[in-house]
């Protein structure tokens, strides 16, 4: 405690303090600025409504940070608004009403009105403007096409009244579209997300301010057999952004992402549309599950409460009556997860990326700290990693040698990349192989992300061979991302055998999208075998976990997303879903005791996790972050056994 | 060095440097009087003319409880904004309107951004998911708009409603 000496305050003074009463108005713009930052854009507008003095920071907080989605009512994306300050614009009518309003007035010369355009500071889609081409999943109304066309028509004057634009991010809007900008603007650019194309750019634009650039090339073809002078504008594009005479200083973070989205898309809509299919597996739990239900409400009529009748199902595990009641067909088709197999076909569409990335590899990038490579399919080109060491002429580690050898490079993820087209369950084990015997040693690196869609039992060992060939003692987070069931079922093993060597490891994530589904349903299967006993009438079991397998659905479709739309961390998305996650809490924690009775058996070997790994703090399994407090409680107090019991 | 910071109200505090350069402000000052060492019994005055005696003892206090806690990288900006209120930030704030205002004000001037955000995140709880009438009483909000002007506000962001 600081020491106090203590002074009489000036009469003088007191008098007037006691006269004044600060009150939230009277905080300055820049405070309410920013604690407006932390609310939902709703709160602000409920805010806005109360007193003059609250409409301008409103104003600053609403049009800081736009992004735009033509969906209304998209839970992934107000989760993300929400929980980092940013305002979505949601659904064609608002979204063409803000453009047409602020179109009308810079066309009627009535910029005085516009004051607040001078907000704006970051624009963002991940989808709008999207022909139908992009997404194989959209289909197009005519509505969708009026409104795209109005769009197009204010888009450029609206976004070249921007004054004080620092970052646009739209993956899937051509390059091009930038010539439309002041090159001021343009120029002082920290963060460009934006598709690569071949249209003229105007000579004007620099990007000299340019720190954060994600280079996406849907539909972009750099193979040689591309048209004539096509490579070559792709290119001369490409080093008109980050060229800077051959050394980049400004150059902080770049990604490469071949098809940016595909494969949350394909889970999204996956999820979204999973249908019910009597041939395929109700998985026994549910089905079980309800069974009871359905006989324990017959039971309770007939017979009355029973405890000892009822008890007899929970025990018969290998009943296989299928003789199911309407309401029980009715209430297994409400659930997304009530049937489903491992068959995932994640298609990336070709994109040479070879070009791309020794196009990019001619730059020196001495101050990059972060580099990803995403959703393309030709990581064991040999013009990529290289096929043996040394790792001459591969450009992927030509590009990040400079930095990498200044000690800089701290960020390296590699995410959904293939060997060739690719279906599962092949395994690419010889993109691995190579990989692994080819990696450049990265010392200063501090965050890896990998992933290779691979079902095999001993890729698991040669996979953490690759970190481990990586030399990067420095390692801190590590991500493995859509690695199989098995793979996921062998975490302890990996982490107190694999990977023990990383003793500064603080943060061990893993997504594993083929078995997402599975573990929601088994999720759900806990949540009924709890639940179902404190219910007399079934339908409101059905309503209950019907409700719950959306918000499941939601959380882990927000929770496992590959691509970076700007959610920052898992913990964001756990504050937001903290009611839902509180619900399910047994539930997801008995899912995940085989892991952590298996950690803790571990620990009899090994010692205590944090003895392994002294500061580790987070394990994120499938979206659920298990942290440090958490842990703790397993190892030191018996915690599942104790839930186990309950169950 | 031993450090006194001085409040707008005239109270001196003595605290170690350690705690002062919570302060971004008060450690750039010292920065530039070129002094980095710790262990000489120089001893330094810092006035502090816009935080009053209260509040910069409980500024202070802060300080001193996080004087080795490593906050995360000022860059991150949306890690920084969906990081929950920490539990002891959150006792320590649990004071009255006014004093909450201070320390935000407070730590806005001597630049001491965790507690500037934590500061931030507690009032904006307290607004979070509240009818704007119920705002209106919690933050006696007294309404100074025309029902034309508060239409008006309403229709220039619609655009805005999410749901």
């Amino acid at each position: 405690m600081p020491k106090r000496n203590s002074t009489f305050e000036d009469p003088q003074q007191a008098l007037k303090r006691a006269y004044r009463v600060l009150s939230l108005t009277d905080l300055p713009d820049d405070i309410l600025t920013r604690i407006f930052s932390y609310l939902p854009q709703n709160d602000v507008l409920n805010l806005m409504g109360l007193s003059s003095k609250l409409v301008n920071p409103g104003q600053m907080r609403l049009y800081r940070s736009l992004v735009i989605c033509e969906k209304l009512n998209d839970k992934f994306y107000q989760s993300l608004a929400e929980c980092t300050g940013r305002t979505l614009i949601s659904s064609w009518p608002r979204i063409s009403s803000f453009f047409e309003n602020i179109y009308t007035k810079i066309n009627k010369g009535r910029v005085n009105e516009l004051k607040y355009l001078e907000y704006v500071e970051e624009i963002a889609s991940f989808n709008v403007l999207d022909s139908g081409q992009l997404d194989q999943y959209r289909h197009l109304t005519q509505s969708d096409l009026n409104y795209i066309l109005k769009l197009r028509q204010y888009w450029d004057t609206v976004v070249g009244a921007l004054p004080n634009l620092k970052s646009i991010v739209l993956p899937k809007i051509p390059l091009s579209k930038l010539s439309s900008l002041n090159p001021s603007v343009v120029n002082n650019l920290r963060k460009l997300s934006i598709r690569l194309d071949d249209g003229a750019l105007d000579p004007d634009l620099k990007f000299s301010e340019l720190a954060d650039l994600t280079i996406n090339m849907w539909l972009v073809d750099s193979s040689p057999d591309a048209p004539e002078g096509h490579r070559e504008a792709l290119a001369k594009n490409l080093m008109q952004i980050v060229g800077h005479g051959g050394t980049n200083t400004k150059l902080k973070s770049l990604e490469v992402n071949g098809a940016f989205g595909l494969l949350d898309k394909a889970m999204e809509h996956f999820d979204r549309h999973f249908q019910y299919d009597e041939n395929v597996s109700l998985g026994g739990g549910m089905k079980k599950a309800y069974e009871m239900g359905v006989e324990y409400e017959r039971n309770r009529i007939e017979f009355g409460d029973n405890d000892e009748t009822n008890s007899q199902y929970l025990d018969d595990d290998n009943d296989e009556d299928e003789n199911s009641s309407g309401s029980f067909q009715r209430t297994a088709a409400n659930f997304p997860w009530s049937g489903t197999t491992l068959d995932y076909q994640y298609r990336v569409y070709s994109t040479p990326s070879a070009f791309i990335l020794e196009t990019l590899a001619k730059v020196k990038f001495p101050n990059l700290y972060k580099f990803v490579i995403s959703n393309i399919d030709t990581l064991d080109d040999p013009l990529i990693l290289g096929s043996k060491a040394p790792f001459e002429n591969a450009s992927f580690w030509e590009l990040l040698k400079p930095s990498a050898e200044l000690g800089n490079l701290t960020e390296l993820h590699i995410k959904n990349c293939w060997s060739g087209e690719f279906s599962y369950p092949s395994a690419p084990s010889q993109t691995i192989d190579t990989s692994s015997s080819s990696f450049y040693p990265i010392k200063s690196l501090k965050k890896l992300t990998f992933s290779i869609p691979s079902v095999s039992t001993s890729f698991c060992d040669r996979f953490d061979q690759f970190f481990i060939n990586a030399e990067s003692p420095s390692l801190e987070e590590l991500t493995i991302i859509n690695c199989s069931y098995g793979v996921y079922k062998t975490l302890p093993r990996r982490l107190f055998t694999n990977l023990q060597g990383f003793k500064k490891l603080k943060k061990f994530t893993m997504h594993d999208n083929s078995s997402r589904i599975i573990l929601n349903q088994k999720i759900l299967n806990c949540q009924i075998y709890q639940s179902f006993w404190s219910f007399y009438d079934l339908t409101a079991i059905d309503d209950k976990l019907f409700e719950l397998s959306l918000s499941l659905r939601e959380y882990t479709n927000a929770s496992n997303r590959v691509d970076d739309y700007g959610q920052g961390c898992a913990r964001c998305f756990q504050q937001q879903y903290l009611p839902f996650l509180t619900e399910i809490e047994d539930a997801v924690f008995l899912v995940f005791l085989p892991q952590i009775r298996t950690i803790c058996e571990a620990l009899e070997r090994h010692g205590d996790i944090f003895k392994v790994f002294p500061q580790f703090e987070q394990l994120n399994l499938l979206g659920f972050v298990f942290d440090k407090t958490d842990l703790e409680y397993v190892v030191k107090k018996n915690r599942f056994h104790q839930r186990i019991r309950d169950y | 060095m031993s450090i006194s910071i001085i409040s707008s109200d005239g109270e001196p505090f003595k605290v170690e440097r350690k705690v002062a350069e919570r302060s971004v402000l008060i450690k750039n000052m010292l920065g530039d009087l070129g002094n980095d060492d710790d262990d000489d019994d120089e001893s330094f005055e810092v006035p502090i003319p816009n935080v009053r005696g209260s509040v910069l003892q409980k500024i202070l206090e802060w300080c001193e409880h996080h004087k080795d806690t490593a906050f995360p990288d000022d860059e991150d900006d949306d890690s920084r904004k969906s990081a929950p209120v920490e539990e002891w930030d959150r006792e320590f704030l649990r004071v009255d309107q006014e004093m909450l205002y201070e320390i935000i004000l407070g730590a806005n001037y001597l630049n001491i951004r965790p507690l500037l955000d934590a500061g931030c995140k507690v009032v904006a709880e307290m607004i979070r998911g509240k009818t704007p009438e119920e705002i209106r009483r919690t933050f006696n909000i007294v309404n100074d708009f025309s029902p034309e002007e508060e239409a008006a506000i309403k229709r220039e962001n619609e655009w805005a409603e999410d749901r």
